[in-house]
């Protein structure tokens, strides 16, 4: 059997988040086989709970992984009715409370914070001009079709040079330069 | 899609609801019925297709053991842009008792397009106007003999349906490597993996195509699924491997299917069942399909299913025990079949119970309070 090694582990909040990311990642040239998702699996409380509680062990196994062979942490959190830099710092105070050191300029963990939460980034990057005050959790445009096109127009825009449209929301604007940090 | 699967006084089966989406994960402990609701689905299946009698599938001892009706009902509620509804009513009758059909019905947007019912048949056009009657034998399906006519096109469209249901459990000690014909069925076991293939792969040579690209990153050094002659008809499966070698460019040598290990063979079958199964009208039910493969596999082959499912449609029911199945799927599509000693099966929706995992929950055998 071929060893599959994982070397882009998913930490996530639901299956919208991990759908956008695994096709993202699919366009840039990953397969299944060297994605692994880490999501939220019960009643650990919120998704985001559960991001913010295994973020720390997640980032320390990377970190460790690292020293071995290629691997990168994405860790999607939605921002929901807070900042965005409010949700960054609780995850850097995760990592300040589980004793490891704060993300480098260069490490391969990637924060992704959407406001106020992924289906907007997926409205968005399907041309459909969005806020980031609504919640569009359950707003019927969010389907399978819709996740693929936005991982598509989100695979564009994270291309060297894109040309980020005016509609683009503030939250992932300023993530776009985070997926510099996957060395594919 | 298969909405809704009802069945009564079969086995654990008592006035059973179960209601189905387009993916699903049937989790619960043994003896909850898991696998006794494939071979319910199986037996329907084989009785309206005309594969067996009813009493050969319906035999007295399938009735519910701690009740003494006469009567088993079984429907199966299809969306195929119309609404079906098959009925089955089943009683004994004679010395010595033999399973009988005393209802027999097909209903599209609930109104009649088929129906045979004590022994007399009624055909219905496309309109839903009664053609024909004719008497017909109570021991045989009549659904099974009806052929198809420009007039009872919304009638084949459900016996069509049908013969895409698969209930499947994956035995690799069963598949042979040898075939003698191409075979459009797989087994219930996929013994015929190699009979099987060989029909599908003529069929589809797109998917033939993709399912070797598959394995080409499953399979270190794979490089093909062959079919090789053997004698007039029959062939030989082989995959084809390669190691690498530093010295010189890797040369391909075969391997017979039945050599490859248990885990490769059910792999490539699991893939295969993914290229040439998942699609648009086509409703798989798996019983634990990790069975044999190692866990690094398992999400990998999830993660394919739920893209060529978006992609093609098509609807699976997964049957497993399995942490890594359950702790994937169970959340949002999972499904939890229970019993209170031998009493009958009931199901709900998983819901989490504790800070716990799904795998964690049922291992501390904590499900059962949801």
């Amino acid at each position: 059997m071929a060893e599959r090694i994982a070397n882009i582990v998913l930490l996530v909040e639901d299956r919208n988040q991990e759908n956008l990311l695994r096709h993202y990642l699919q366009g840039r040239g990953h397969n299944s086989r060297n994605i692994r998702v880490q999501k939220i699996t019960g009643g650990q409380g919120s998704g985001e709970q559960f991001v913010r509680d295994s973020y720390a062990s997640e980032v320390r196994a990377i970190r460790s992984q690292v020293t071995r062979t290629k691997a990168c942490l994405i860790a999607m959190i939605d921002a929901d009715s807070g900042s965005v830099e409010d949700r960054q710092r609780q995850i850097e105070r995760a990592l300040r409370d589980a004793e490891e050191s704060a993300r480098g300029p260069l490490e391969p963990i990637l924060n992704l914070i959407p406001k106020r939460n992924v289906e907007t980034w997926i409205l968005c990057l399907n041309s459909l001009r969005v806020d980031e005050q609504s919640d569009y959790r359950h707003d019927a445009r969010v389907s399978v079709h819709s996740i693929k096109q936005a991982a598509g127009t989100l695979f564009s825009w994270t291309r060297p040079n894109a040309d980020i449209p005016g509609t683009c929301v503030a939250s992932l604007r300023e993530c776009l330069p985070e997926f510099d940090r996957i060395q594919d | 899609m298969l909405k809704r699967v009802y069945i009564d006084n079969f086995r654990c089966f008592v006035n059973f609801e179960l209601p189905l989406t387009q993916e699903q994960l049937i989790l619960g402990s043994n003896g909850t019925g898991k696998s006794t609701l494939l071979d319910a689905l199986r037996a329907v299946k084989a009785l309206v297709t005309g594969d067996a009698r009813p009493d050969e599938l319906f035999p007295y001892s399938s009735r519910t053991r701690w009740q003494s009706l006469p009567q088993q009902t079984f429907e199966l509620q299809v969306d195929l842009v119309e609404s079906y509804r098959l009925r089955l009513e089943l009683d004994s009758w004679g010395s010595p008792q033999k399973t009988r059909i005393k209802r027999e019905v097909v209903l599209c947007n609930e109104r009649p397009v088929f129906e045979f019912v004590n022994g007399e048949v009624h055909l219905f056009n496309n309109d839903f106007q009664h053609k024909v009657t004719y008497p017909f034998d109570w021991f045989r399906s009549a659904l099974a003999t009806v052929q198809p006519r420009p007039e009872n096109a919304l009638l084949m469209k459900f016996k069509n349906w049908i013969e895409t249901l698969h209930c499947l459990e994956l035995n690799p000690h069963t598949m042979s490597k040898v075939t003698e014909r191409e075979e459009i069925e797989p087994a219930p076991d996929m013994s015929n993996f190699a009979s099987w293939y060989r029909h599908a792969s003529q069929e589809r040579a797109d998917s033939a195509s993709r399912l070797q690209d598959d394995l080409s990153q499953i399979i270190p050094g794979f490089e093909s699924l062959d079919l090789v002659l053997a004698g007039a008809n029959s062939r030989i499966l082989e995959a084809k491997i390669a190691f690498p070698s530093s010295d010189s460019p890797p040369a391909g040598y075969p391997i017979a299917f039945d050599e490859l290990s248990d885990g490769q063979r059910v792999l490539i079958s699991l893939y295969a069942l993914l290229n040439f199964m998942v699609d648009r009208n086509t409703c798989l039910f798996l019983d634990e399909p990790e069975n044999y493969i190692a866990i690094p596999e398992i999400q990998p082959w999830l993660m394919e299913l739920q893209d060529r499912i978006e992609d093609r449609g098509g609807q699976i029911i997964l049957i497993s025990h399995h942490p890594e199945m359950l702790n994937y799927l169970a959340p949002e599509l999972g499904l939890v079949f229970e019993r209170s000693g031998p009493g009958p099966v009931r199901v709900r929706n998983y819901t989490p119970t504790s800070s716990l995992s799904p795998s964690e929950q049922v291992a501390r055998g904590w499900s059962i309070d949801g």
